[in-house]
């Protein structure tokens, strides 16, 4: 049987057709269910908001955690791939000392590891290395030649990897910020780095205010249902009923965009007028009630953060990390 | 010591034809607590956004007239120089609050005006202490309740140090519970501490004891303005406006001759005149003789239910919501769920919505399980009305709205509807005129029966309503109860409230369910149910002012009470003749 399907898939213009489309669409179809499944409204809820508990990750200079990230992004575009997936087990650290709830957790994995795949398939299909010499892992029959790609190829999944790792590392050392920075220690390490005041505000408005934006988009979705307009999946079986359903989707999300929009701005006219009467802009300075000052934990990931550093800037300098041309 | 003079001010919004404020005469005294009262669009919300120094420089139009402060011109003062004076505190309080702690909420004001540290500690003490939420100080905005929150907003707004607050419709999103604190703050901030308080709302009932004057608006020009008192000797202005005076006012100048002496505000004020007579003690008497009653009776075995929640659990991790709930809803019923912010009064409804699934049990309509997100087919047979009508509009014209659902419904549950099916549902809500009209054209009122009538298209038994009446002053939402009345009854409809407005209850609702502490703690008729002020008091319910002074009249003897002024000056009638 198994070799039957073997011969029929790989060796059939019809099986190969098939096995075409099935990677070729079932992935970037997947995909966004996987999003809505695992992560959801609620989800993208929790996964904005600052989650206040007494760890030693949380109680950290916000310097060092606005810088955190930069400085992560930035060193991994400078390693190379075997070094990028280093630095993403280094990254998971702060996340074990920190203890997210098991839900933020599958939130989590669900928003840094499926754009990555995402990555991995898309290059897999459409990367054409400079040299232009390609491994076919899969080569696509002529049924499908009107894709404008050949394959799916070896080099290009494997730098879909490398590009994905990356992403992975920037995700998760930027997640982790929301999770462990109220928005005024934020606003604070902003102004202390010299960076406009309204840079720190539109930060901490936007942390305020998208957990109720995900919120009011929900409501609005069940209104619509409430409505009688069908949102509700069809089984996998009701193949009929999926283009239905997708056309659905598709009509439902302008038709609750001119309501969103009118009533965030009305939300935001409202705020704006609220942060004038509190005089923001107003002075040069800002004084703050909580000036952090740096103490023992703060030193000791300032040294962390310097051996990473330089441990990185040896590996370059010795050629074991460089990136290939 | 007068503080803020406005002088003949007439407001107009940009692209509007007619003034808003049309010459207004004003004059604010230093201290006072005063009552801003009137009907929606009378200009209450605009005189508040011009006290504050927001109009002209924040909101578009022409202002003529002078308002100051002493001496000084708030009209051209930097918004942040006339918050320094004046705060204003709005309605909902998520949209006011910018960050995510109380403590840096508070502080953000005096921050931005580079205030030394010592200053800033100082500010930030005492605003919490004056809204006495010092112990919330290290707390995170989202784990605060409504009322919790406005006090931030108010404290935020005392940080700037400013002597005059305006507050418009700052309890309106709030349950009992949270306008008691409030209220309280507002009342401690302006007799203790000598603050200038301006309130805007329609809970006049709970305010009016505290109050030093009121100001009733109509159509942009003051028409009464003059101490508590005074202000309710006539009430020709007030039933003109259609605003709701306080029970006890309607009471007293339905028996005049009972409250000769003063005109009372409170539920106590009116107690002490009615205490010592000889009406107080038959009623009292009645309350005694009255046989006692047995407990609602179990539903009948063999009566259908419509609705039926059975052993109903739901819980978000460790928090419990709802645990166990039994609840069987029958045809026709106008069943009210009321009880404390967070009690689960909403949970418990869009359960049956099926838009959540329960932890443990289920709810049956019509002996079917109904499915967790299956909401669309679930609105074949019930329909949920939400709090902001405004949401639920998303066509270009009234009739394209009514026959929204329709239209994207799945291909096999599409029924031919016919077009006088439509015409029915216009000539129902009254926008048979307006069928070719924008619905962000029509009135709050027009809006409020589109969202019905598009829920209607569908030809639900069942209705929830979440809130309706919130945010409308007394007359809409009379208007709007007395609508959602006759539907009922022409239709054969069932309706299940989620309020906290305990006048609707008591005028609408034949059955009262209490949520306390994820369970339902009474379920009976509205007349017993308010006669338990203190069991309803712990439950975070206040009744109606006539349903406490019937209670305390008969020191707690009475099963049943008056629901509304006029039960109560009928059975005081009776009791005349008895005597």
């Amino acid at each position: 049987m198994i070799a039957w399907l073997q011969t029929f898939f790989l060796h059939t213009l019809i099986g190969q057709t098939i096995l075409g489309y099935l990677l070729m669409f079932t992935v970037p179809v997947i995909f966004p269910v996987i999003l809505v499944t695992l992560v959801g409204a609620r989800g993208l809820r929790h996964l904005f908001s600052y989650e206040p508990e007494p760890t030693w990750v949380h109680a950290i200079d916000p310097r060092i955690k606005v810088i955190y990230p930069v400085l992560i992004s930035t060193l991994s575009v400078l390693l190379n791939w075997n070094f990028v997936y280093l630095l993403l087990g280094f990254t998971i650290i702060p996340w074990i000392l920190v203890r997210p709830s098991a839900q933020r957790a599958r939130v989590l994995l669900a928003m840094i590891c499926t754009p990555a795949l995402g990555i991995i398939w898309s290059n897999g299909i459409f990367y054409t290395p400079p040299s232009g010499i390609v491994h076919m892992f899969f080569l696509f029959p002529p049924t499908l030649s009107w894709l404008g790609t050949s394959g799916m190829s070896s080099e290009g999944l494997l730098y879909g990897a490398e590009q994905a790792g990356r992403v992975m590392v920037t995700t998760s050392a930027t997640l982790i910020l929301l999770m462990i920075a109220k928005p005024s220690e934020i606003i604070w390490a902003f102004s202390k780095f010299r960076m406009p005041a309204a840079v720190g505000l539109a930060v901490t408005v936007a942390l305020r205010f998208l957990p109720q934006l995900i919120e009011r988009t929900t409501v609005l979705l069940q209104v619509m249902q409430v409505r009688g307009y069908d949102l509700s999946r069809p089984g996998w079986r009701e193949i009929t009923s999926w283009p239905g359903y997708i056309k659905r989707v598709g009509i439902a999300l302008p038709t609750i965009t001119v309501p969103l929009l009118i009533g965030s701005l009305r939300s935001t006219f409202l705020t704006a007028m609220v942060v004038d009467a509190r005089a923001f802009g107003t002075q040069s300075q800002r004084t703050f009630i909580h000036e952090h000052k740096l103490i023992l934990n703060d030193y000791i990931a300032i040294g962390v953060l310097v051996l990473l550093i330089v441990t990185v800037c040896l590996l370059l300098v010795l050629h074991i990390a460089t990136r290939q041309g | 010591m007068a503080v803020v003079h406005v002088d003949s001010v007439s407001f107009t919004y940009a692209g509007s034809t007619q003034p808003t404020l049309r010459s207004l005469q004003l004059t604010i005294s230093e201290g006072e607590f005063l009552l801003l009262a009137g009907p929606s669009g009378c200009g209450k919300s605009t005189l508040a956004l011009a006290l504050a120094g927001l109009i002209p420089s924040r909101i578009a139009g022409t202002l003529k007239g002078r308002i100051a402060l002493d001496k000084q011109e708030i009209s051209t003062m930097e918004v942040h120089e006339a918050a320094k004076h004046i705060g204003i505190v709005f309605q909902n309080p998520d949209e006011q609050l910018i960050h995510l702690d109380v403590e840096s909420e508070v502080a953000f004001g005096p921050e931005n005006m580079a205030l030394p540290l010592a200053e800033l500690e100082r500010r930030v003490a005492q605003s919490l202490a004056y809204t006495g939420i010092e112990e919330l100080r290290n707390q995170e905005i989202f784990v605060l309740s409504g009322g919790q929150k406005q006090r931030v907003a108010i404290a935020a707004t005392l940080a700037m140090q400013s002597r005059i607050l305006i507050l418009d419709e700052p309890t309106s999103d709030l349950d009992p519970v949270g306008t008691q604190e409030v209220l309280n703050a507002l009342r401690i901030l302006n007799k203790r501490h000598g603050w200038t308080i301006i309130l805007i709302e329609h809970k006049i009932d709970e305010v009016i004891p505290w109050v030093d004057r009121v100001v009733l608006m109509e159509k942009g020009r003051i028409v009464v303005d003059a101490p508590p008192r005074q202000a309710f000797a006539d009430l020709t202005p007030w039933q003109r406006t259609r605003v709701s005076v306080p029970q006890m006012v309607a009471l007293a100048h339905a028996l005049p001759d009972l409250f000769q002496q003063a005109l009372p505000l409170s539920v106590d004020e009116a107690y002490v005149i009615l205490q010592g007579t000889a009406y107080a003690r038959s009623l009292r008497q009645l309350a005694h003789d009255q046989s006692s009653r047995p407990a609602r009776p179990p539903t009948a075995p063999g009566e259908k239910h419509l609705l039926s929640w059975e052993d109903v659990s739901l819980a978000y991790g460790k928090k419990k919501v709802l645990h166990e709930v039994n609840l069987h809803v029958h045809e026709q019923e106008w069943l009210a769920i009321v009880g404390a912010n967070g009690a689960g009064k909403t949970s418990l409804a869009s359960l049956a919505m099926g838009f959540q699934a329960p932890t443990n049990g289920r709810i049956w309509y019509e002996g079917n399980a109904v499915k967790a997100g299956q909401i669309s087919r679930q609105a074949k047979h019930m329909a949920y009305l939400f709090q902001a009508a405004d949401k639920m509009l998303f066509e270009a014209t009234t009739e394209k709205e009514l026959l929204f659902g329709l239209k994207y419904q799945r291909k096999r549950a599409k029924q031919p509807q016919p077009l006088a099916h439509i015409e029915q549902l216009l000539e129902i809500i009254d926008l048979v005129e307006d069928r070719d009209t924008n619905p962000f054209h029509l009135s709050h009122g027009q809006r409020k029966r589109l969202a019905i009538g598009a829920l209607l298209a569908r030809t639900p038994r069942v209705l929830i309503l979440d809130e309706p009446t919130t945010g409308q002053d007394e007359g809409h939402a009379q208007a709007f109860l007395q609508f959602l009345q006759q539907l009922r009854e022409k239709e054969r409809l069932t309706y299940l409230m989620i309020t906290h407005n305990m006048e609707a209850v008591a005028h609408y609702a034949s059955r009262v369910i209490v949520l306390k502490d994820a369970q339902i703690v009474m379920d009976d008729a509205p007349e017993y149910v308010f006669a338990r002020v203190d069991e309803l008091a712990d439950c975070g319910i206040l009744p109606p002012p006539v349903a406490r002074l019937h209670a305390k009249l008969c020191e707690g003897q009475a099963q049943r009470v008056a629901l509304n002024v006029e039960t109560l000056v009928q059975a005081l009638g009776s009791l005349e003749a008895l005597l």
